[in-house]
């Protein structure tokens, strides 16, 4: 227990390998949260980029090759 | 239960796309000042994207040989589509409050959450990516057109999350046949809308024919269906002027959808039934 305290086995809450007690894993999971908040943000922002980048080529491309055959 | 056909159809099986339609042209209806900022938004982009398409159509077989000339435009073409989503997704919005309240829209659902924006654009992004590399199969960007459409309208609530965004996409296709019945009605509409928006030109043209000064052989040829810029113009106007009704049955689709899975339509449909009795 990261606090000290003796907790029973059913009010602790294992995470990692280290049991939590109730206060402990809000205190930790208002502390990932925003980290995972972040990270979804970062993954769409790439997501997005990659997506923008392909969508521009893909359009010429197409755009393109259908003039040509038309 | 006399005189309350309208209200069963909530929770009837008649939900069929000419009710989309009704629904979504009733939704317009109301609409007026979004539908205006649905086209304001979504002009820069068309005009972009007519331009790109009455380049193509006079390099013909040449425009492979003119890839970076091409590329540019058609990046041009997608920053300006990127500002006509916001526009799509407050139209969504307005539409959602006008099917749930018979109250005017606030101007406070122009404020799209950033979260909202967030799973609507990316999703849009991963529709128009595959739309272009599958054009030349031409049955694929057709389903595309729908998806691009229920993305407006489904995608926006799953957040910034690729793969939570992609599922509720994938919720909100529903009953397949519905969404075809729709797509062929609004095929036809589109070629209605094409030679009615022709004859209204035509028709000012030979109104103008009479002025003093105008150069109507000038304009004739311009304003006629072998220059391909009008050609595309044309159809794009067309498209243009539908799609706040597309948009909006669309959205009577996922909200039907939603109402029937979460048991909200027996709900009011019970409500009804209570504040009648």
């Amino acid at each position: 227990m990261s606090c000290r305290k003796v907790v029973c086995q059913e009010c602790a809450t294992t995470w990692d390998g280290v049991n939590y007690c109730r206060p402990c894993l809000a205190k930790r999971g208002a502390l990932a949260t925003p980290r995972a908040r972040i990270g979804a943000w970062v993954g769409w922002a790439v997501m997005c980029a990659i997506l923008f980048a392909l969508a521009g080529r893909t359009m010429a491309w197409s755009a393109a090759l259908f003039a040509r055959m038309w | 239960m006399v005189g309350s056909a309208v209200r069963e159809d909530v929770v009837s099986g008649r939900e069929g796309a000419l009710r989309l339609i009704d629904d979504g042209a009733d939704a317009v209806g109301r609409l007026a000042a979004w539908t205006g900022l649905l086209w304001i938004t979504a002009l820069p982009s068309r005009f972009l994207f007519a331009l790109l398409f009455a380049r193509l159509v006079e390099l013909g077989p040449e425009a492979t040989q003119y890839a970076d000339f091409l590329r540019r435009l058609a990046y041009s073409t997608l920053l300006a589509w990127l500002v006509s989503l916001w526009g799509r997704q407050a139209f969504v919005r307005a539409c959602r409050h006008t099917l749930e309240s018979d109250r005017p829209p606030p101007p406070s659902l122009l404020r799209v959450p950033a979260r909202e924006l967030a799973g609507y654009l990316v999703v849009a992004l991963f529709v128009e990516a595959l739309f272009w590399t599958l054009l030349l199969t031409l049955v694929a960007p057709v389903a595309l057109l729908v998806a691009a459409g229920l993305a407006a309208a489904a995608s926006g609530r799953a957040g910034p999350n690729p793969l939570d965004a992609l599922r509720e996409l994938g919720r909100s296709v529903g009953p397949a046949m519905r969404l075809v019945r729709l797509l062929v009605a609004f095929a036809v509409a589109l070629a209605f809308a094409t030679v009615n928006l022709h004859l209204f030109f035509r028709l000012g043209l030979w109104l103008a024919s009479g002025v003093a000064g105008l150069d109507a052989a000038g304009w004739n040829s311009v304003l006629g269906w072998r220059n391909p810029l009008y050609r595309v113009l044309i159809v794009t106007g067309a498209a243009l002027l539908l799609e706040p009704f597309w948009l909006a049955a669309l959205t009577v689709h996922v909200e039907l959808l939603r109402a029937r899975s979460s048991g909200d339509d027996l709900r009011r449909w019970f409500a009804e039934l209570r504040s009648r009795a």
